[in-house]
């Protein structure tokens, strides 16, 4: 896991705010029950998650090139965490993008994407 | 050995490097176990317990076997191999184990571990294990942190250190209850006239309060804990830092006659009595907080717990074979 690199999942809208925070946008997903619901309700085409300092820094260090441990290094370097403490809570922030499939892992071996945010046509790998 | 820090739980304090990290934690002062971890596996295991209420002391060999025996049966079962050495001799210096009980030795699975069973001068049993891939060799550093090894118990007040927080605390408060939250550490102790102490420790301080003061942020964080008491808040300096002396008074009687259930009371009546504060140098805020029933018991609790409070200065460049003494450390 620590070798895994994460990158972004390419098919995410995103970009930074005023205030240097990142917001990506998801679009609705076009279901019969949503389709359905929007006759009756307003709902957007799309929703915006706004990311905070940590998470802005988390999802930019998503490229494809940093490795989850050099992330940990990283961040516990900037905000003085012990190692345990970075580790824990970056694991479980990457978990939590992974599931929602705001990021995938590409594993050792693998090619990173050449130029971040662009598309790779690299293997989605998701864990 | 690289640079150190110190690991120091339930009276049992060792010296390890600063990358080995608490994992798992559980038990109290007469039993227990912990375990430090690498970035990749688990790197030292300590088990203690008091033996006692068996009639004739069991002897320290006996307990050994069990041990041994029981990991012999687990691997049996799994089908992996499992060797023993019994009174190893991988220690350059056994001095430092004066005349106590003891046995070291060694066994390799999948594992290396380099083992020391000894009986602590107060009663108490430590097995403690540092623990190696089958390819690399950890001797030096067994010995170092078997020699690191020393028990607090009997002093007046004991040291605590995890993840960089570090205090000291009157030995006669018990811990009750912890919580190692990421971000978070908590560890509440226990002690007589119901009286409690909280020792917290926040990390990344510059982010909680990029909006608030400190001064705001502590009522809002501490809500709850803070419901049924009347907070006075003052400014004073902690350590050279900006810091909140906090006084607090339970709420009027009266308050209670509008609960649902007025005449159950599951949360007593307490005063408080805590220090805040914002360490720059580390980015954290620690809280020391002391709650108790009566007033004239508070014994000034808080300001002894923080005059022994630090963070940083426990990361040492360990001299291999050094005793460290735990008394100067403790306020």
């Amino acid at each position: 896991m620590l070798a895994s690199r994460p990158t972004r999942n390419d098919s995410l809208r995103w970009e930074d705010n005023d205030n240097g925070e990142v917001q990506v946008f998801i679009e609705r997903q076009e279901t019969w029950k949503v389709k359905l619901l929007s006759k009756v309700f307003y709902i957007p085409k799309e929703r915006k998650i706004t990311l905070d300092e940590v998470g802005t820094e988390v999802w930019q260090m998503c490229n494809g090139r940093n490795s989850v441990g050099d992330m940990i290094e990283l961040l516990s370097e900037k905000y003085q965490l012990n190692r345990k403490e970075a580790e824990v809570s970056l694991l479980q922030y990457l978990k939590t993008l992974g599931q929602k499939r705001f990021i995938g892992f590409v594993l050792e071996g693998e090619e990173g994407p050449p130029d971040p945010g662009k598309a790779s046509g690299k293997r989605w790998v998701k864990k | 050995m690289e640079n150190t820090v110190d690991f120091v739980w339930q009276g049992l304090r060792l010296e390890v490097p600063e990358d080995w990290n608490l994992g798992r934690v559980d038990g109290d002062f007469e039993k227990g176990y912990a375990r430090l971890d690498d970035a990749e596996i688990v790197r030292l295991e300590i088990e203690w317990r008091r033996l006692k209420g068996r009639g004739e002391a069991l002897r320290l060999t006996e307990l050994v076997d069990r041990y041994l025996a029981n990991l012999q049966k687990k691997a049996d079962k799994a089908g992996a191999s499992f060797s023993v050495q019994r009174q190893a001799r991988f220690l350059k210096n056994k001095k430092f184990l004066g005349d106590r009980e003891y046995e070291v030795f060694t066994w390799e699975a999948d594992f290396r571990a380099y083992n020391l069973a000894i009986v602590l001068e107060k009663g108490r049993v430590v097995l403690l294990r540092v623990l190696a891939r089958r390819d690399e060799s950890l001797e030096e550093q067994a010995e170092a942190i078997f020699r690191s090894l020393v028990d607090q118990e009997g002093e007046d007040a004991y040291v605590w250190s995890i993840y960089g927080l570090r205090f000291s605390a009157p030995a006669d408060l018990k811990l009750e209850g912890h919580s190692l939250k990421s971000g978070h550490i908590q560890l509440d102790f226990a002690g007589g006239n119901k009286q409690t102490l909280k020792v917290h420790r926040l990390s990344m301080a510059r982010i909680l309060l990029k909006e608030v003061s400190l001064e705001n942020w502590y009522p809002i964080f501490f809500k709850k804990t803070l419901r049924d008491v009347v907070v006075d808040i003052a400014a004073v300096d902690v350590h050279g830092g900006a810091g909140l002396a906090v006084e607090g008074r339970p709420r009027s009687r009266w308050r209670q006659l509008l609960r649902p259930l007025p005449f159950l009371n599951p949360r007593p009546r307490q005063y408080l009595l805590a220090r805040v504060w914002h360490d720059t140098n580390t980015d954290k805020i620690a809280i020391v907080e002391h709650l108790y029933r009566k007033k004239g018991t508070e014994a000034d609790l808080v300001t002894k717990v923080v005059d022994g409070h630090f963070f940083a200065g426990q990361r040492t460049e360990a001299e291999s074979g050094r005793d460290v003494g735990v008394a100067a450390d403790a306020q």
